[in-house]
Order: structure tokens, then C-alpha cells, then sequence
């Protein structure tokens, strides 16, 4: 077992909702396992993802993450074991799972086709949404994706950031409480990924659940307060971020310093105040850093 | 709006997203019906059939048997040479010739249709595949034959001439048939009498001898063609009515077929996964997809029937309800057949070969291309079995046949049938991963 199960207050989601109040809300897992004909994906993995956590989700590939989020997602069914999210049965309740949960795909699952807002307007009816507030938070999506001045936009148009920030918007208009990411980054400029992370510790931060899974683990340590690493099929390990790193032996810190001037000067300082230091060493600004000092953060939407 | 209308409205936005394209549904059945209207249905009537006829006969009676073959409306005869003709058949470049031997005049008379023993015979040279075309040919000689015959018949100098013909062959052996004999010299007599009568200054017929004398043979039974619709009798088939619903129906299937491919399509590029994330259930994803279909086979309908009844004088004989009952029961095939095809094949690449085949064969054996009648006999019976056939007798009945409402219900009736197991067999074999 893995974090806790706690209570959840009703947001403001527009989305007609038949869930009772203080019923649990976070996810579940016990003895999952998906198997595809003789191959085995996942083997009794059992997780609880606490709620109001940002939670991430590590493993090859191969280690049966994607199995595990497709029967989060009710895409799949489990070969056996029980999931649970916000106190519902994943296949005894999948409406109700569905509208609690908010998933954005690792693939652009967008109708390049058709506008930005008709894509918005789709999927939010298809998430029960009607009139004014399909209206509402469409316009909410549109803003939530800094997508408001190409709205009327056909998707293919639009730049591999721009998708993305879609493709995140889309999955969020029934303002679901949990909120799963599968590799939400893949194929993205620094300024679009840094806008993504603001998106995600925005509503993290209203006090959603989010789930996030992906192969980068700066994005983990820069997102996530719990971790959870699967790997063929089984979880390896799953604790909250500082455990983690504290587990794994002596810790790394980097700190930006304008008034020290060499190594020595900061060696001195530091024993001055009685920090023991194992090794010390000078580093430049990080390519990023200095990429988006050059560039600034601002979105750059070229489609 | 409920979530299934939202997949509906989705389609249809995904149609109209690519305008020219969803113009081409329409306008693609359109110029395929005026085409196959005017290949079928021409104005001037049906082209005569090609028959080229080889005289190595030379003499006045198939002389004259080729000039009443040209007579005929239904054939364009020419006249070659048997070698000429010979190799233009092996070719193909020519459907049938009729080769009139040497020695075939002589058997052009009366007396040859009472002959015994070995008969003479005439050949007629065919291209296989133009064998519907010969039985023709064969069928408006033979009557060109009988009537050539039966006109010297009439004529009593002829007359006479068959029973003195015919008592001549009988010879040495009438002693052993004396009963024939008799009845041949008394024939002989009566049409000597008769010659005799006819050839007085003043007698009725004297003009015209070879027209009758007065005992011209003919026919038993004249033949009147009365065209006979239940719209009443001064409605008549309409070609256009019948290529605008074959077309319409073929390229409205194979739109049902590409359709089936966007559910793969969309199976890859992950929306499928979306959508089924969505409070959508996997039926109303399905079915939705297939309705959106069905809208759009019904809005080319009206816009094809519409320009048809503007422009190629169709009319809805049965009346707009009994139309609109077919379209629907259309519009349901349609939809439930992309879902057929997209739940029986398992990639983009079956789906190609298996929705050509199954369309190719629901068309030709509904008669979409070649009337109903010339198809082999176990495929006519297959007619109640095939959708297409339903669809197409529903059409005919609520365009120029107008044989009414009732009719159209039965159609439609059939139709939705065979729609319930298309999308039952389709929901239930769609793999969705």
C-alpha cells in the first residue's frame, strides 16, 4: 500500500455529478493484473495514489504503466484485481470513474480537422456539458491553453506545443478531481513545457489529484510530492519524494549564488557556518536556463 | 443535445470540415446516374444490335430475306464477306454474323417446312460474350424466316407450286401413302382453282396476289405491347429513376466503406480511446458514427432525387412518404453497413478488399449494373436475401412505379432488418484496442 484515502469538497465543474458527499476520492489499486494473450503487462500491482497528491508514475517502458492508466481510464479491462477511483468500482461504475477522472493521452487525440473551439465544444459535450456552461468552459479551455486567439484555427495548423496545450485542455473541460497525465511533454519547446508545468501545479494547487507519468525525471522532481516506480509489471517502490531521495544516500542541491565568487570562497562560507561538505563543484547555468534566458518564456505560438 | 447526438454532430462536422470532398458524395452519384441515364436510357431509343449477314447464296430469296432483315428496328445489318466476317468475330469486332450458304434459297419455300429427312440449316458466327445478343438475332430471324415463308404461302400460284413440290418428292412411294397423295393432289387442285380465280380480269385480290389473294397466313394471334404501371397508363419506366438509385446506392456504399475506415483511422490516432473516456458507452460511439453516415446518405438522396426530378423528369409516383420511408431504410443500411465492414475486417488493408468485394457483389446482384433477369438463376433467387435488392425494388416502387405506400413500408421494413444484424454484427466484433 501507498499513501492514504482522504475526503474531497465539490468543485465548481458545471458537470452534473450523481457521486455522494464525503465518499473517497483517490485512486485504488490492488492486485492488478493485464494480460495480453501469454504476455504479462502487470502482475498484482497494488498502489494507492492519495488524494490531492501530484503522484508520479515512473518505469521503462515496457513496465506496464500505460496497461495500468488504460484501466484507470476504463479503456481496459483488467485481466484480474480491482481498481478504485473516488470510491467507485472501475468496472462496476465506469460513468461515474469517467467523470472524476481527466486523462490526457500521451498521442495528440485531437480532430486536426476541425477548430480548436469545435474540438473543445466536442469533447465537452461528449463529457455531458451543455449550453452555458459548455460555453463557459470552453472559453475556460481556451484560456487554460492560451489558445484563445486561434480558436477558430483548424487543429493541423497549429504547432506541436500549441496541440499539446489542446490536447491537455480537451481532457479537463468536465473539471474532473483526478488528473492523469501520460507523457504530457513529449515533442515540446522549453517555453510550451514550462507553460504544461504551470497548468499542472495550477490545478494541483486547487486541490486536484494529478497522476503523472513520464521519462523525465527532472519533470517528476519538479512536479511531484509522491513517486511511485513500476517496473516489469510490479511496483518497485512507492513514497513520497523526499523519502525517496533521502533513501537513496547523500543529496545533491543547486543553488544559484550571486555573491560568491569561486569554489574556495564558498567552501569557506559553508564551514564557517558548519556545513559538512562531501564534494563541491562549480557549474554554469543549465542549457534550458540559459535557453529561456535568450528567449524568454513567452509561448511562441507559429503555426 | 445527448451524448449520441454529440458523435453524430461530431461526423458530421469531420464531413463537412472537407467541403469539396462531401460535395464529391453528392455529385460523384449524380454525374455517374446521368451518365449510365443516357448510356441506358437514351432519348432516341435503344441502339440496334450489329449483325452482319454473309450471302454465298446469291440467290433472290435470301436476297430478299436480308432486306426484310434490314427492315428490322432492332438490328443494323451489314454485309461482308465470310472471311471478313469470320475474323472480325474470332476478334471481337463484330457480336454475331449470320453466314446464308450456298444452296440456302432453295430452302426458303413452303415445301421445306414439311421437308423429311435430313433438314438444311444456315450458320450463325458468335462472339461468347455476346451471346444475349444472339439469342436476339436468332429469335428476329427465325420470325423474319417464318414471315417470308408464310407471304409466298399466301400467294396461290405458290401454293401450287408447294403441293406439285411435294406430291413430286413423294413420287413412286404415294402408292404406299395413298392418303397423302390424295390430300396433295386435292391441295394441288384447290390452289390451281384458286390461281385461276385470282388471275381472272376483275377479281378481288388480283392486285395484290402476294399480299394474301384472300388467304394470306398469318400469326394465329396479333401481338399488341401495352407497357403496364401501377402509376396508371400514362406513366412509363424512367431510366434516369433506376441509375440515379443504382449509382446513388454503389457510391453511397463504398462512402460506407471509406467511413469504416476513419473508425480505424481514429482507433490509431488514439480519439477512439478519448471518446470511449468520454460519458460516451461504446454503442453510442458506434452507432453514432454509423447515424452520421446514415444523415449524410440521406441529404445525398434528396439533393440526387431532387436534381433527377428537375432536370430528368423522375417523379416520386408513389408520393414524398413512400420515398422518404426508402431513404431512411437506406440511410440505415448505409450506417450499419460501414459497421459490418469495420467489425468483420481486422485492418485498413481487409477492410479495402473485403468492402470491394462485398459492394461489387450487393450491386451487381441487386441489378445495379445489368437488369435482374440476365443474372444466372441461383442469383436471382438470392434476391429476398440481399439488401441491396430490397433497396433498389423500394426505390423503383416509389419513383416510376409508384406502386404505393405500402410497398415502400415492406422495403423499408426489409431493410431496417438487414440493418439490425449489420450493426449487431458490427458492435459486437469491432475490436477496440
Amino acid at each position: 500500500m501507498c499513501g492514504r484515502v482522504g475526503g474531497w469538497r465539490e468543485g465548481e465543474s458545471g458537470v452534473p455529478s450523481r457521486r455522494t458527499a464525503g465518499a473517497a476520492l483517490s485512486i485504488e489499486i490492488t492486485d492488478l493484473t493485464v494480460q495480453y494473450g501469454q504476455s504479462l503487462a502487470v502482475r498484482g500491482l497494488s498502489l494507492t495514489v492519495p488524494t490531492g497528491s501530484c503522484f508520479g508514475l515512473l518505469g521503462p517502458n515496457g513496465a506496464g504503466k500505460s496497461s495500468t492508466i488504460r484501466c484507470i481510464a476504463t479503456t481496459q479491462t483488467p485481466t484480474s484485481g480491482t481498481i478504485r477511483v473516488g470510491g467507485h468500482d472501475v468496472a462496476a461504475a465506469p460513468a461515474e470513474v469517467r467523470r472524476l477522472l481527466g486523462v490526457v493521452p500521451q498521442g495528440l487525440a485531437l480532430y486536426d480537422s476541425l477548430s480548436v473551439a469545435e474540438n473543445l465544444r466536442v469533447f465537452g459535450g461528449l463529457f455531458g456539458l451543455r449550453g452555458a456552461a459548455l460555453r463557459g468552459r470552453v472559453d475556460w479551455g481556451l484560456e487554460l491553453s492560451q489558445l484563445g486567439a486561434h480558436r477558430d484555427k483548424r487543429v493541423h495548423t497549429l504547432s506541436g506545443g500549441m496541440k499539446r496545450r489542446l490536447n491537455i485542455a480537451a481532457s479537463l473541460l468536465h473539471a474532473p478531481k483526478i488528473l492523469v497525465f501520460d507523457e504530457p511533454t513529449t515533442g515540446v519547446d522549453p517555453q510550451s513545457r514550462n507553460h504544461i508545468f504551470d497548468m499542472i501545479r495550477a490545478l494541483h494547487k486547487e486541490g486536484r489529484t494529478v497522476v503523472y507519468t513520464t521519462h523525465y525525471m527532472e519533470e517528476v522532481e519538479a512536479l511531484c510530492d509522491r513517486v511511485a516506480i513500476v517496473d516489469h509489471g510490479r511496483l518497485v517502490v512507492c513514497d513520497t519524494m523526499e523519502a525517496l531521495l533521502a533513501d537513496a544516500g547523500s543529496r545533491e542541491f543547486s543553488v544559484s549564488l550571486s555573491e560568491v565568487t569561486s569554489v574556495a570562497d564558498l567552501r569557506a562560507r559553508l564551514a564557517a557556518a558548519g556545513v559538512v561538505v562531501e564534494s563541491l563543484e562549480s557549474k554554469g547555468r543549465s542549457l534550458e536556463a540559459v535557453f529561456l534566458a535568450l528567449t524568454g518564456r513567452a509561448l511562441r505560438d507559429a503555426s | 443535445m445527448s451524448t449520441f447526438w454529440w458523435i453524430v454532430r461530431k461526423e458530421l462536422a469531420l464531413f463537412f470540415a472537407d467541403p469539396k470532398g462531401a460535395a464529391m458524395v453528392i455529385v460523384v452519384p449524380l454525374v455517374l446516374g446521368v451518365m449510365m441515364g443516357f448510356i441506358f436510357n437514351p432519348s432516341d431509343g435503344p441502339s440496334p444490335i450489329a449483325v452482319v449477314v454473309v450471302n454465298e447464296d446469291g440467290g433472290p430469296e435470301v436476297g430478299k430475306l436480308i432486306e426484310r432483315l434490314g427492315r428490322e428496328s432492332s438490328l443494323k445489318v451489314e454485309a461482308l464477306s465470310a472471311a471478313e466476317a469470320r475474323e472480325g468475330v474470332s476478334k471481337g469486332d463484330i457480336g454475331v454474323a449470320v453466314d446464308f450458304g450456298p444452296g440456302s434459297s432453295a430452302h426458303l419455300k413452303p415445301a421445306a417446312m414439311f421437308a423429311s429427312g435430313e433438314r438444311a440449316s444456315l450458320t450463325m458466327w458468335v462472339d461468347p460474350s455476346h451471346k444475349t445478343e444472339a439469342d436476339i438475332v436468332q429469335g428476329l430471324l427465325t420470325k423474319v424466316m417464318m414471315e417470308s415463308v408464310f407471304a409466298e404461302v399466301g400467294d396461290p400460284a405458290s401454293q401450287r407450286k408447294m403441293f406439285d413440290d411435294l406430291r413430286a418428292d413423294l413420287g413412286a412411294s404415294g402408292a404406299e401413302r395413298p392418303e397423302l397423295a390424295r390430300f396433295l393432289d386435292q391441295g394441288a387442285a384447290f390452289a390451281g382453282e384458286n390461281e385461276a380465280r385470282v388471275a381472272a380480269p376483275g377479281a378481288e385480290g388480283a392486285a395484290a396476289p402476294a399480299a394474301g389473294g384472300g388467304m394470306a397466313l398469318k400469326p394465329p394471334l396479333d401481338i399488341v405491347i401495352e407497357p403496364v404501371v401501377a402509376a396508371g397508363p400514362t406513366a412509363g419506366f424512367n431510366g434516369f429513376a433506376h441509375t440515379f438509385a443504382g449509382m446513388l446506392m454503389q457510391f453511397l456504399l463504398f462512402s460506407a466503406s471509406g467511413h469504416a475506415k476513419t473508425l480505424f483511422a481514429e482507433r490509431n490516432a488514439g480519439t477512439l480511446d478519448r471518446l470511449r473516456m468520454t460519458m460516451a458507452s461504446k454503442a453510442q460511439i458506434l452507432l453514432g458514427t454509423a447515424a452520421a453516415i446514415g444523415v449524410v446518405s440521406m441529404l445525398a438522396s434528396a439533393v440526387v432525387f431532387g436534381a433527377a426530378m428537375l432536370f430528368f423528369d423522375v417523379s416520386l409516383r408513389s408520393g414524398p412518404l413512400a420515398f422518404g420511408l426508402v431513404v431512411l431504410g437506406q440511410a440505415a443500411l448505409v450506417g450499419s453497413f460501414s459497421l459490418l465492414l469495420a467489425g468483420l475486417a481486422n485492418s485498413e488493408k481487409q477492410l479495402d478488399s473485403l468492402g470491394t468485394m462485398a459492394i461489387l457483389f450487393l450491386c451487381f446482384v441487386s441489378g445495379a449494373w445489368v437488369p435482374a433477369f440476365m443474372l444466372p438463376e441461383f442469383m436471382q433467387q438470392l434476391g429476398p436475401f440481399v439488401p441491396t435488392r430490397w433497396l433498389l425494388d423500394g426505390m423503383a416502387g416509389a419513383t416510376w412505379r409508384g406502386v404505393g405506400l405500402l410497398h415502400a413500408g415492406k422495403c423499408a421494413g426489409a431493410l431496417f432488418g438487414f440493418s439490425a444484424i449489420f450493426a449487431a454484427i458490427g458492435l459486437r466484433r469491432f475490436k477496440w484496442g
